[in-house]
Parts: structure tokens; C-alpha cells; sequence
């Protein structure tokens, strides 16, 4: 079962605008054929686990950062590429060291105007849609000054082919014009198999921002102060008819985090009221999950897809709830866990 | 609108499915309708940051360093690489843009462009004005969210540019095997029309997928 490079087009109305699944006519082998080719394209394409972001990390000789980032995989990623864009300032052709994985190389330094894309791949140990954490170690080479992480994602590579009966695929073979159509194969292959494949064609990474575990956000005060300059937007799958928000808890959002001593205690809040606590006993840094919440999905009528034109903006206040020590957050994660 | 007749998602029943002995014109329907939107909502998030409370934003500043750049317009960041979905047609799926944006020039106003591109063609594109390239000038504004009115896209001579083969794996573990993607960057640049005046400042960009036939 091949994975098509490009979308597959299967048409529901003929050029004269008639429904080709309309009661009376005939439904085509072929559009079978083209349903076949869209499910293996929906399950084998590669999917975005952390969008492009901008860490802006700062890094001097031989110092290192760890950005780590927690997502949920689709089942069928089994090879991960990791992409870079480290720049520095120095006029002198620069190197770094990137350690994923256990595994570390040597990668090029670019500059600002002239970046230098990086890109490293490493296999998953199994394929499985367990929740996981996938983490990147920059370390600047002796005597580099100012190794900036300019931008860092992750992306699960496409597929060649689904094998095995999770991977959803469906065997355009079964599908070739006959009469009568065989059904048991659009029961088994195509309409079976619809609501695991509506969990698979997720979006995933819907935001991820990790400044690294040398450089993260700290607070020492009661006074919740935000975690960005400006807020970022949430945008959902829309799926249901009439549906213009996520249901509660298909976002799931986490927080890496940590205490300074085992007296102080921490709190985020999202705008709209979801929390992560972070609590005394979080000493090293610690994936904390955050409450429920739902927010704005696609409005697919609209030229922009936002509901009303405006985007479903959100910053996270953070704070110390107790203890005179300092509470750090090093990475905050939103993905979609399907639904 | 969506490429879907209904424009949303219709549940099955399991029941449904196995009490069938055929598969009647509106299960079909539904049933082609559901993949159409599925692909529709498989639109992914490729680009997404804001600036940490605190930390500088990449900028041109008169009493800063001048990055370097090409014809007066300085790069401010580029993304790491990223695919895009290809429509049936060849062209990639649309984006819509959103970038966060600042000035305080006192005589004349900064023009931003955001380049979507093969990567390492983001300059070359910067002055082509294509479908991929949106320009937004700016008078003296604080930091804040600017929404491109317009989605972004790669024709089809530039999804091919971008095309490339990738090492996969399809099983774990796996022999390699031969799959296509798009390297792709985005990149954002400034002209300061009047640099001892002018400061310019990116404070965060949203590039996401959005399937509008």
C-alpha cells in the first residue's frame, strides 16, 4: 500500500455538477480506487510534532542547553527529523555539537543572514501513539562565542508504505472497476477503518516553545507576570457539523518545570482559566500535564478558517505560590491528542 | 469552502458497518465525503512562536548590529526547515500568515516581507512578489500581531523546486526507503527606508495550513 506524494483528488460531483453518490447512479470503481489512494495519503504523509520556533538561546563556549519538547506520536511515524538553525556572530566558519537520542554530531553554524539548515534523523523504537518526549542537546564548540539557536522542528518523515493494519492503510487493489463493487473490502478497509484514521490525520504539534533548560523562564514573586511579549493563538481541527470550538481535553498542554528547594511552588494559567501546577516536590525538571480546556477550532467557510475573523489568542500568567526560592519553566507544550 | 460536499465529519457506527451486506449511495457519500475532510483538517501547524517576555526581539536597531542582508533589506530570522502538503493541482496547501511586528521609525515607515520558499531561496524570492511573499509597511506602531490579509502558497514550479527525496523507514526496524518531501523555510526580512531612524522589531510568526480550495 504506497503513500501518494501529492493529495489524491476523488470527486463527489461529475463536471456537470451531478453527485456521483447520488441515489440512482452508479458509484464509480475508480472513485474506490481514489478513496484507497487518499486513506494511504491521510495515514502516511508526515505529520508536524514541534512547529518551527524560535528559541533565541544564547550559548558561549563549550555551554550547552537540552530543548525538550513532549508530544503524542501518530501511529505510524517510525523516523523523526530534527531541524536546526544555529547561527552566531563570528565571522569564522563555526561548528556545534547536537546530541539527540544519546547519538552527537557536528553540525554547521551559520549566521543570520546566511542560516544554515541542519537536519538529523533518528528511528523511533516502535511504532505506538504512547505520549513521549523528544529532546534536542546544542552544545557550542570551544572558543564559540554567542551560538545563537535561531530555530528548531520536528516532523515525523512520510512514509513509503503502510504495512501493517494500523498503519490504516487500505489496498487500492481491492477497488478496481468491477461490478458489483466489493463491499466487504469498502466495509473492512475504508469505512471500518474511518474513526482511527480520524484520530491519526491530527495535527499534533498545535504549539511548542522550549527556551532550553539554560535559559528558562524564572519567577521569584506571587505577581503572576505572562510568559510571552505577546499571545499566541490556538487553532483546532474542525470535524463536526456546527462545531466551532475542540472538545475539552483534545488539546493537551504541559509544562517543563522545576523548583529551586522543596518549599517553593509554582502556578501557570492560561488565559480562560487552565492551570499547571508545579508543585514542591518538582526539584528536578518535570513534566507537569495542565487541566483541560477547549479553544476556537477552524471555521471552514471563511477565507481565513478563524471563527469571526479573529484568532483564539492565549498568553500563560505564571507565578510563585509558595516558598522563597525561584520556579522555572524551560518548555510549554500544546498538542492535539485527536478525538 | 471545503472540498467535502458536507463540510464536516459524519460518525459511523460500527454496527452500521458490519450489519451492512452493501453499501448504499449516502454511506458512500459520507464515506468519501469524511476523507475529503479529514485531508481538508490535516492542515498543519508549520511555523509557530512568540517572544518571551523579556528577551530581545530580532531587530535592526541605528544603535545595534546591522545582520547583513541583500539590497538594503536585512534577514531577521529564518525558520528551520518544514514540509507543506501538495494539493492535487501541484500547488502546496495555502498558509495563513501572522506575524508580530513593531517599529518606532520617526521619519519614514520599515517595510516587512515574510518569504515562503525552497529552502535557501528565501533571498532570490524576496523581490519576485509572488503568491508566497507578503509585504507589510509599517508606521510607527508598538510590538503586535499583524494578520496577512491574503494565505500564502508554492505554485507548482516552486513545489518542485522544493521537492526532495528523504531516507524513510516503514517498518521498525526497517531497510531504507525512498519517500518525497518539501524542504521548505520562511524567512522574514526588513528594509529600514531611513536606517538612522528607523528600529524594527519581530516579535513572533504563525504559519499554518489552511486547505481553502
Amino acid at each position: 500500500m504506497s503513500v501518494p506524494d501529492v493529495r489524491v483528488r476523488i470527486a463527489q460531483k461529475t463536471s456537470d455538477g451531478a453527485d456521483v453518490t447520488a441515489i440512482s447512479r452508479p458509484v464509480r470503481g475508480g472513485t474506490w480506487i481514489e478513496a484507497a489512494r487518499l486513506q494511504n495519503w491521510l495515514a502516511g504523509r508526515g505529520a508536524m510534532d514541534v512547529p518551527a520556533h524560535a528559541p533565541m538561546a544564547y550559548l558561549d563556549d563549550t555551554a550547552s542547553a537540552t530543548f525538550r519538547y513532549w508530544t503524542k506520536p501518530r501511529f505510524q511515524t517510525a523516523r523523526y527529523a530534527y531541524h536546526l538553525s544555529l547561527t552566531s556572530a563570528e565571522d569564522a566558519p563555526a561548528r556545534a555539537r547536537v546530541t539527540i537520542d544519546g547519538v552527537s554530531s557536528e553540525v554547521p553554524v551559520g549566521s543570520r543572514s546566511q542560516p544554515s539548515h541542519v537536519t538529523l534523523f533518528r528511528d523511533r523504537s516502535s511504532l505506538s501513539t504512547t505520549e513521549t518526549e523528544l529532546a534536542i542537546e546544542v552544545r557550542a564548540a570551544e572558543g564559540l562565542h554567542s551560538l545563537t539557536v535561531e530555530s528548531i522542528s520536528i516532523e515525523s518523515v512520510p512514509r513509503s508504505r503502510l504495512l501493517v493494519p494500523n498503519d490504516l492503510g487500505a489496498n487500492r487493489l481491492n477497488y478496481l472497476a468491477r461490478a458489483p463493487i466489493n463491499d466487504r473490502s469498502i466495509a473492512a478497509e475504508l469505512l471500518g477503518r474511518q474513526a482511527a484514521l480520524r484520530a491519526a490525520a491530527r495535527r499534533v504539534g498545535l504549539f511548542q516553545f522550549s527556551r532550553g533548560d539554560e535559559s528558562p523562564w524564572t519567577r521569584a514573586s506571587g505577581t503572576p507576570a505572562n510568559l510571552f511579549a505577546v499571545p499566541f493563538s490556538l487553532t483546532g481541527r474542525k470535524l463536526f457539523n456546527g462545531q466551532t470550538s475542540t472538545s475539552s481535553g483534545v488539546t493537551k498542554w504541559r509544562a517543563l518545570a522545576r523548583v529551586s528547594n522543596g518549599t517553593t511552588s509554582g502556578l501557570l494559567t492560561l488565559t480562560g482559566g487552565a492551570t499547571v501546577t508545579v508543585p514542591t516536590s518538582a526539584t528536578s525538571w518535570t513534566w507537569i500535564t495542565g487541566t483541560n480546556f477547549s479553544h476556537a477550532c477552524e471555521d471552514n467557510a471563511t477565507a481565513d478558517g478563524y471563527q469571526s475573523g479573529t484568532p483564539d489568542e492565549r498568553n500563560i500568567a505564571f507565578s510563585r505560590t509558595a516558598g522563597s526560592g525561584t520556579v522555572s519553566v524551560a518548555t510549554v507544550s500544546f498538542i492535539d491528542v485527536g478525538e | 469552502m471545503p472540498s467535502s460536499v458536507l463540510g464536516h465529519y459524519v460518525r459511523f457506527s460500527s454496527a452500521a458497518i458490519d450489519g451492512l451486506d452493501f453499501v448504499d449511495s449516502g454511506m458512500s457519500q459520507r464515506a468519501l465525503g469524511n476523507l475529503n475532510h479529514l485531508a481538508d483538517q490535516f492542515a498543519q501547524v508549520r511555523v509557530k512562536w512568540a517572544l518571551p517576555l523579556g528577551v530581545n526581539p530580532p531587530a535592526i536597531d541605528p544603535a545595534g548590529i546591522f545582520v547583513g542582508g541583500v539590497d538594503g533589506w536585512q534577514r531577521l530570522w529564518t525558520s528551520s526547515a518544514f514540509d507543506l502538503h501538495v494539493r492535487s493541482d501541484l500547488t502546496s496547501y495555502p498558509c495563513r500568515l501572522r506575524w508580530a511586528l513593531s517599529s518606532d521609525g520617526t521619519v519614514s515607515s520599515p517595510i516587512f516581507r515574510a518569504v515562503l520558499a525552497p529552502i535557501n531561496e528565501s533571498a532570490g524570492e524576496l523581490f519576485l512578489g509572488g503568491d508566497n511573499v507578503a509585504e507589510h509597511v509599517l508606521p510607527n506602531a508598538p510590538m503586535a500581531w499583524v494578520e496577512h490579509g491574503s494565505l500564502l502558497h508554492l505554485d507548482a514550479v516552486r513545489v518542485r523546486r522544493a521537492t526532495r527525496d528523504v531516507a524513510t523507514i516503514d517498518s521498525i526496524p526497517g531497510l531504507a526507503a525512498a519517500a518525497r518531501w518539501l524542504r521548505c523555510e520562511l524567512s522574514v526580512w526588513v528594509s529600514p527606508d531611513s536606517p538612522t531612524d528607523d528600529v524594527a522589531e519581530l516579535g513572533g510568526v504563525e504559519l499554518e495550513e489552511y486547505y481553502a480550495p
